[in-house]
């Protein structure tokens, strides 16, 4: 939301309803007075010189003021902590009071010649913060929050975590007049008030405009997610004894037996696979046949059906890989990059994973790395897109926040009598058309009134916010994740060969063959050059490139359009 | 009363102070990932297994493996003492040329093994004597 839209409902700013504006005109004479209460006593009639009362968008508001306290013994000590209120009375036939602050004194000073008690007292924001559960300050501040962004919030600050969700917010957090804190919009909607021509105090005009420095307008967010990927390598093989002719119906089995050979077993494909460090996932076993007593085939009689005339069997191999999915996104205000080129600030998140699972998943040989269940290798800890978009919304938030405050750093100045303005507050939108035209969100008020001098004025400033009315607004979302390219497959040739031995005249051993090796089951081959019974696979290679750490980019830009305020002397 | 106003000013400056550090944020680190070592690939592998013995197998070694020892299990008390494991055929009288003496011999029947796998394995020997009429 912004102003009261859904973001991009409507151009920045289009809606400012003025109905409700109240114009302030020049105004007439007014008597007035301080109210003072400490710990609920009222103590006006003590009061001796000015009263100032600070109040900021950000933090604390401040207020000055110094008591007589007689002639009378008084325990000075006791005064520290106590309760003020502060009222501005403007007297006629009805009174009218104006709470204009609510605090506790924190640093009373006593002189004790002239029993003059100064004191300075403050809304205690950030204690009041302190004392408040995680969850009345979500509510309180509201914003992002990610622990990647920021850190674990337990056993903080709570006023470090409240400003930590108010940096991704284009808001600021201050007391109101009752002392309560709240939240004050940078760009709230609607002008509350308007100077008009003859409403401020002559001469008060003025105008601090930004350093340059200050004034950022880009912002290169870097993020880094780290994760494990949970990777298999699959390979298929296929081997059949040739003597079955290519056979693999009990046609095959009947041309073995007639001229047979040494078999392998399921057991020696198994460990054949194993010893590469690869496992057997699906396998279809042509076996040798048992007990076959009548029809095709018969005689026959076996009791090792474990043997194998050929086999189809797929395996597979785990790996984890660190992978890096890195973000660089570049938020940028482009008509202010234009205007004085580019001040550049940088920040950078990372979300990390450990490794400790990723053994669990390089040695099960069941499920997989895309379920989620009861099996342990299904806990395993994966690309969490959730915890990612909560980081990148937070940063996002936090960058587009500075940028915004950053474009609203020129300051406009001016005074008007305190009485005419009193309920000119903190982070309402307001419009002065005298000596100037300026629209802005008011960041400060300083109340300053001596009943002595009878001097009564009231120090506003606005924040003049630096836009472009044409500038376009992207939004703030994360993007969709960069992909990871491998380099091609390594291949093997997953069709086994054969070699087996009959006579003087068979080929000598080839151990570079895989596949099944052996002998005829009668022959006549020399004794030293039989072949061993064995079976063999080659695994296909796995590059370092599928195992080393791995970093995808995904580059954005984002365009921030400041909303437009008017500063024209 | 200098003294005083030095104490207070003190404080106040140290307060003022205080509040300064609590207004500018902690210098953040930008945080870096760690480097992770690289893992390196994996060759291609040759997955190998020999079995030299085909169960079930007959013809040569017929599943039994060399040397065969007599008797189907060692003396568990001395493994290494001989064991005989032997049946014989009923006794046979041999007489002498001249009528002068008479020995009577039980040939070996059957002779029981243990191979080096354990097995057990049996020679059945035929009888010389059985064909000859009895006397």
């Amino acid at each position: 939301m912004l102003n009261n839209q859904p973001l991009n409902s409507a151009p920045l700013n289009s809606v400012v309803d003025d109905s409700d504006t109240i114009i302030i005109n020049p105004g007439s004479g007014f008597v007035w007075r301080w109210g003072v209460t400490l710990a609920g006593l009222d103590v006006s009639a003590d009061l001796t010189g000015p009263v100032r009362i600070d109040s900021t968008e950000e933090g604390d508001s401040v207020a000055s003021f110094a008591l007589w306290l007689g002639p009378d013994p008084v325990t000075i000590g006791s005064y520290t902590g106590m309760a003020v209120t502060l009222d501005f009375l403007v007297l006629s036939e009805t009174t009218q009071t104006t709470r204009l602050f609510t605090g506790s004194l924190v640093q009373p000073e006593f002189d004790v010649l002239t029993r003059v008690l100064t004191c300075t007292a403050t809304t205690r924001l950030a204690d009041t913060v302190e004392a408040m559960e995680l969850d009345a300050i979500d509510l309180l501040v509201g914003g992002q929050w990610s622990v990647d962004v920021f850190e674990e919030a337990a056993g903080r600050s709570r006023w470090d975590y409240a400003q930590e969700r108010l940096s991704t917010r284009t808001a600021s957090l201050c007391a109101a007049r009752d002392g309560q804190p709240r939240i004050v919009d940078w760009f709230p909607a609607g002008i509350a008030y308007e100077f008009a021509t003859g409403s401020t105090a002559y001469q008060s005009l003025d105008i601090s405009l930004a350093t340059l420095g200050d004034t950022t307008n880009v912002i290169e967010l870097e993020l880094d997610y780290r994760y494990s990927r949970y990777r298999e390598r699959g390979q298929s093989y296929s081997w059949l004894n040739p003597l079955t002719g290519g056979n693999t119906s009990v046609d095959g089995f009947i041309a073995w037996k007639a001229d047979s050979s040494e078999l392998p077993d399921i057991e020696m494909v198994t460990d054949a696979v194993e010893s590469a460090g690869w496992f057997i996932t699906t396998a279809d076993w042509f076996r040798l046949p048992g007990d076959i007593t009548t029809g095709p085939g018969s005689p026959w009689y076996n009791r090792n059906i474990d043997l194998l005339l050929g086999a189809d069997f797929s395996t597979a191999f785990r790996w984890s890989q660190r992978a890096v999915e890195a973000y660089r996104f570049r938020l940028v205000v482009e008509g202010a990059v234009a205007a004085v080129d580019e001040v550049i600030t940088r920040d950078r998140v990372v979300l990390d994973t450990d490794t400790a699972a990723d053994a669990l998943w390089e040695t099960a040989t069941d499920g997989s790395a895309a379920v989620v269940g009861d099996n342990p290798i299904d806990q395993l800890p994966r690309r969490d897109q959730p915890r990612l978009d909560l980081a990148i919304n937070t940063a996002l938030a936090r960058a587009s926040s500075q940028l915004l405050q950053a474009q609203r750093g020129n300051r406009v100045t001016w005074q008007v009598p305190l009485a005419h303005a009193l309920s000119v507050d903190v982070g309402q939108r307001i419009k002065l058309s005298d000596q100037a035209s300026v629209t802005g969100a008011v960041t400060s008020l300083t109340a300053e009134a001596d009943q002595e001098t009878g001097s009564a004025l009231l120090t506003i400033t606005l924040a003049v916010s630096r836009g472009d009315a044409a500038a376009v607004a992207d939004v703030l979302a994360p993007p969709s994740p960069p992909a990871f390219v491998d380099d091609p497959a390594p291949s093997v040739n997953g069709t086994l060969p054969t070699q087996l031995i009959k006579n003087p005249s068979s080929p000598l051993y080839d151990e570079t063959l895989p596949g099944f090796s052996g002998a005829y089951s009668i022959g006549t081959w020399d004794p030293t050059n039989r072949y061993p019974r064995r079976f063999a696979v080659d695994t296909p290679e796995i590059p370092e490139q599928w195992r080393d750490e791995i970093t995808a980019e995904r580059a954005v830009v984002i365009r921030v359009a400041p909303p437009v305020d008017v500063l024209e002397i | 009363m200098a003294d005083k106003n030095a104490t207070s000013d003190q404080r106040k400056t140290e307060g003022l102070i205080r509040d300064l550090i609590d207004l500018v944020p902690p210098k953040r680190e930008l945080p870096t990932l760690g480097r992770e070592e690289p893992k390196g690939g994996i060759p291609r592998r040759r997955g190998y297994a020999e079995r030299n013995l085909q169960p079930g197998q007959g013809g040569e070694g017929g599943g039994l493996a060399s040397p065969l020892t007599e008797g189907v299990a060692a003396d568990p008390a001395s493994p290494a003492a001989p064991v005989l494991d032997r049946t014989y055929y009923p006794a046979t009288q041999f007489v002498t040329s001249d009528g002068l003496f008479v020995m009577e011999l039980e040939p070996v029947e059957t002779i029981k093994f243990r191979d080096a796998n354990g097995d057990s394995a049996e020679f059945r020997i035929a009888n010389p004597y059985a064909e000859d009429p009895a006397p």
